[in-house]
C-alpha cells in the first residue's frame, strides 16, 4: 500500500502538471482567493481595533467605577463619595497601569450668542495623560497643568457652533448637589480635537477641582476610569475589583459601550461568513477542474484499474491532486497576502470620505492589522471544504468501469 | 450767614445722583424702575424684516426677584404667562395646560419669539452684583445729568458679554442699556424711547430692545398702565396661581 502510494503521489504530481494552463489558472483562483480573505480580514480587524482604542481613549479607559444608579442618571447626587480603602489597594495591583478619576455631570455652555447641552467632565491632567484622548488632544491654547487650574477647554466644533473664541468667556451651567442651578463664567483657555465631530461638539474639560467646586461636590467623584494590561481579557480584574467594591457600578468598557461592542462582535461574525462564501467558491473552482481533468482521462482510469489499480486507489490519486492544488495554492496565497499586507502598512487614506466616516467614528486613514487566528481559521477553511468538495470528483473518477471505459471514443 | 445760605443751597440741590459711585447709581436706576412691587400693563410689537406681531400683557413684580408676566392678547397667546422667583422661571401654556419650568439651557433664548431672553427677564439684577462698575461720561442735556456706566463682568460671573453700557439719567431712568460680545462688538442695545409720568412717577413709557445684528429686528414694549408701592399677595408668584389665575 505505501509503494502504491508513492507512484499514485507521482501519478497525480504529473497529472496536475499535464495541463499547466489549467492548473495555473485554479491555482490563482486558490491563492487569490485565500490572499483577499487574509488581507480583506485583517483591513476588517484594523478597523475594528480602531474603533475599540478610540472607544477605550474615548474617556471610556478599559475599567469604568461608578455609583450606584449613576450610568442611569448621571446626576451629581449620584457620586462617589469615598473610595473604599479594600477598593484602593487592588487599584494599586500591577493589573492596572492607569487610573483618572474624574466628574462627569451634563451641563450648559452658553456663548454671547448661542447655549449647547454639553457633558462637563472635571479631569486631573495628570491622571489623563497616556489614559484618555484629552491630554493630547489640545492643539490650540494649552492643556490643565494641574487639577485646580481655572479655564474651561472645548472642542474645535463646539468653539465654532458658540461663535466665540480662544481666550474668551463662556458660562457653564449645571445642576449642583443642592439641585440648584449653579452656573459660572470661565475662559476658553484651550480647544480640543478629535476626529470624532460628536465628540468635539458634546465635551467640555474643567479641571476637577474648579468642576468640584462649581457643582457644590467637595472631594465626591462621578467616576473613576481604569487601564489594564489587556483590553481584550477583563475578566479577573473585573472580578476582583467588584468584590473590593460591592456598592459600587464596577463595568468593562464592552458593558459601557455596548454599541461599539455590538459592532465588533457583528463584525468578528462577518468575517467567517466572508471567509466561507470566498472559500465556498474556490472549491468550486476545484471542483471544476477536477471534473475537467476527470472526463479527459476516462480511458486512463479504466486502463489503470484493467491493469490492477484498486478504485480506492484512483480516489487518492484524484485526492492528492486536488490536495497539490490547494497547498500550493495556498502556500502561494499566504505569500501574496503578506505582501499584499506589508504594502498596506502605511494604511489606506480614506479621507476623501472623511466628511461621512468621521460621522461613524471611522479613522481617515485604515492599518491592518493581522490576526493570527484569523490567518488559521482562513487557511484551515480552504484545506478542509476544498479536499471536503473533491471527494465527489474523486468518488466518480473511480466509479468508471474498465470494459465501460476503455471502450469509449475519447 | 453765609454758610447757612451754602448749606441751604445745598440741601436744594436733587439729592438723588448726588456723589453716588456708579455701583449704587445702577443698583438705583434698577430699584427705581422696579419699586418695591409694581403692576404694569403693557403692549409688545415684535418686529420683523417680513412680519410683525403685537401682544398685550400685564406683569406684577415684588422686590427683585419676582416677577410674573402673563399675556391677556392676542386671542392665541392669551393666558400664556411667565413666572420668575429667584433665578428659577417657569412659563405656563394654556393650550397644553402645562407648567414647564424653563432649563437653563433655554435661558439665553427668545422669550415669546422677542428680542429678549429670559435672562433679560430673569437676571436684570446680576448687574449690580457680578459686574464692576465705571463712570465713562457725565453729560448735561435738556436740564438732566446724563451718566454713562460701563459695566464689566467680574471674572467669574456667569455672563456672556464683553461689556455692557449704561446710560442713566439723573432721575434714575435708564436711558439705554448696550450690551457688547467679548470683541466689544454692540450686539444689542435697550433704549428708552419715551419718558411719561405713571402711576406716580417718571418712568420710560416705551422701552425698544434692539438687535443691532440684524437689520429690522426690534422688540418695543408700551406701558399703558403702572402702578407701584401697590399691595401684591405673596402668592401671585406661585407655580398655582401661575396655572391658575384667580382674584387674590
Amino acid at each position: 500500500m505505501l509503494k502504491n502510494l508513492s507512484i499514485i503521489f507521482i501519478l497525480s504530481s504529473r497529472n496536475v502538471l499535464r495541463n499547466p494552463r489549467r492548473s495555473i489558472l485554479t491555482l490563482l483562483a486558490i491563492s487569490f482567493g485565500l490572499a483577499g480573505t487574509i488581507v480583506v480580514s485583517s483591513l476588517a480587524r484594523g478597523l475594528s481595533y480602531n474603533l475599540a482604542k478610540d472607544t477605550i481613549d474615548h474617556l471610556t479607559g478599559h475599567i469604568q467605577i461608578h455609583a450606584e444608579n449613576y450610568l442611569e442618571d448621571p446626576d451629581v447626587s449620584n457620586s462617589i463619595s469615598e473610595i473604599p480603602p479594600k477598593l484602593e489597594k487592588v487599584m494599586k495591583s500591577p493589573q492596572i497601569l492607569k487610573k483618572a478619576e474624574r466628574v462627569r455631570v451634563p451641563g450648559i455652555v452658553m456663548s454671547e450668542r448661542e447655549s449647547y447641552g454639553v457633558m462637563i467632565v472635571g479631569i486631573n491632567p495628570k491622571e489623563e495623560l497616556g489614559l484618555s484622548f484629552i491630554a493630547e488632544s489640545v492643539n490650540e491654547g494649552k492643556f490643565f497643568d494641574h487639577d485646580s487650574d481655572d479655564g474651561i477647554i472645548i472642542g474645535r466644533k463646539l468653539l465654532e457652533l458658540l461663535q466665540t473664541d480662544i481666550g474668551k468667556r463662556v458660562v457653564v451651567m449645571s445642576q449642583d448637589v443642592k439641585n440648584e442651578i449653579s452656573d459660572k463664567g470661565v475662559r476658553i483657555i484651550g480647544v480640543f480635537d478629535s476626529q470624532f465631530e460628536s465628540t468635539e461638539k458634546s465635551f467640555v474639560f474643567l479641571s476637577i477641582k474648579k468642576a468640584q467646586g462649581l457643582l457644590g461636590l467637595d472631594a465626591k467623584i462621578s467616576e473613576i476610569s481604569l487601564v489594564t494590561k489587556d483590553y481584550e481579557n477583563l475578566e479577573p480584574t473585573l472580578s476582583n475589583l467588584q468584590s473590593s467594591a460591592p456598592n459600587l457600578d464596577v463595568r468593562g468598557w464592552r458593558d459601557i459601550e455596548k454599541f461599539v461592542s455590538a459592532l465588533l462582535d457583528i463584525q468578528g461574525k462577518f468575517l467567517i461568513f466572508w471567509f466561507c462564501i470566498v472559500v465556498i467558491a474556490i472549491s468550486f473552482g476545484i471542483v471544476n477542474t477536477l471534473f475537467m481533468a476527470i472526463y479527459e482521462r476516462i480511458r486512463e482510469f479504466g486502463m489503470l484499474q484493467a491493469l490492477g489499480m484498486k478504485p480506492i486507489e484512483i480516489q487518492f490519486q484524484v485526492l492528492i491532486e486536488s490536495l497539490l492544488l490547494i497547498l500550493i495554492g495556498g502556500f502561494i496565497g499566504n505569500i501574496l497576502s503578506v505582501i499584499g499586507i506589508h504594502l498596506l502598512e502605511s494604511g489606506i487614506d480614506i479621507s476623501a470620505f472623511a466628511e461621512g466616516a468621521k460621522r461613524f467614528g471611522i479613522k481617515n486613514v485604515i492599518y491592518p492589522r493581522f490576526v493570527s487566528h484569523d490567518w488559521i481559521t482562513a487557511n484551515l477553511l480552504v484545506l478542509f471544504l476544498g479536499s471536503l468538495s473533491s471527494f465527489y470528483p474523486a468518488w466518480r473518477a473511480s466509479r468508471f468501469t474498465p470494459a465501460n471505459a476503455i471502450s469509449r471514443a475519447t | 450767614m453765609k454758610i447757612f445760605v451754602q448749606l441751604l443751597l445745598l440741601l436744594t440741590i436733587p439729592i438723588h445722583a448726588f456723589a453716588l459711585s456708579p455701583a449704587e447709581l445702577v443698583k438705583e436706576a434698577i430699584d427705581y424702575w422696579r419699586g418695591k412691587t409694581s403692576y404694569t400693563e403693557a403692549q409688545m410689537t415684535i418686529n420683523r424684516d417680513d412680519w410683525k406681531r403685537t401682544m398685550k400683557f400685564q406683569s406684577w413684580t415684588m422686590g427683585t426677584d419676582k416677577t410674573l408676566v402673563r399675556f391677556t392678547e392676542p386671542a392665541k397667546d392669551a393666558g400664556s404667562a411667565s413666572l420668575k422667583n429667584d433665578n428659577k422661571m417657569w412659563s405656563y401654556s394654556p393650550k397644553v395646560n402645562k407648567v414647564i419650568k424653563i432649563p437653563p439651557s433655554m435661558m439665553g433664548q427668545s422669550w415669546m419669539g422677542s428680542d429678549f431672553s429670559y435672562n433679560d427677564l430673569a437676571k436684570a439684577d446680576d448687574i449690580v452684583k457680578r459686574y464692576s462698575h465705571k463712570l465713562l461720561n457725565e453729560e448735561e442735556r435738556d436740564a438732566h445729568k446724563f451718566y454713562t456706566v460701563e459695566s464689566i463682568p467680574l471674572e467669574n460671573a456667569p455672563v456672556v458679554w464683553g461689556k455692557e453700557i449704561l446710560v442713566i439719567r439723573d432721575d434714575y431712568i435708564i436711558f439705554k442699556h448696550q450690551f457688547f460680545d467679548q470683541d466689544m462688538k454692540l450686539v444689542k442695545e435697550l433704549t428708552a424711547e419715551e419718558i411719561a409720568p405713571m402711576g406716580g412717577k417718571l418712568i420710560a413709557k416705551v422701552i425698544r430692545m434692539k438687535n443691532v445684528e440684524e437689520k429690522n429686528e426690534w422688540t418695543e414694549i408700551v406701558h399703558s398702565k403702572a402702578e407701584f408701592g401697590i399691595e401684591i399677595s405673596n402668592n401671585v408668584f406661585t407655580l398655582s396661581y401661575l396655572r391658575n389665575p384667580r382674584n387674590l
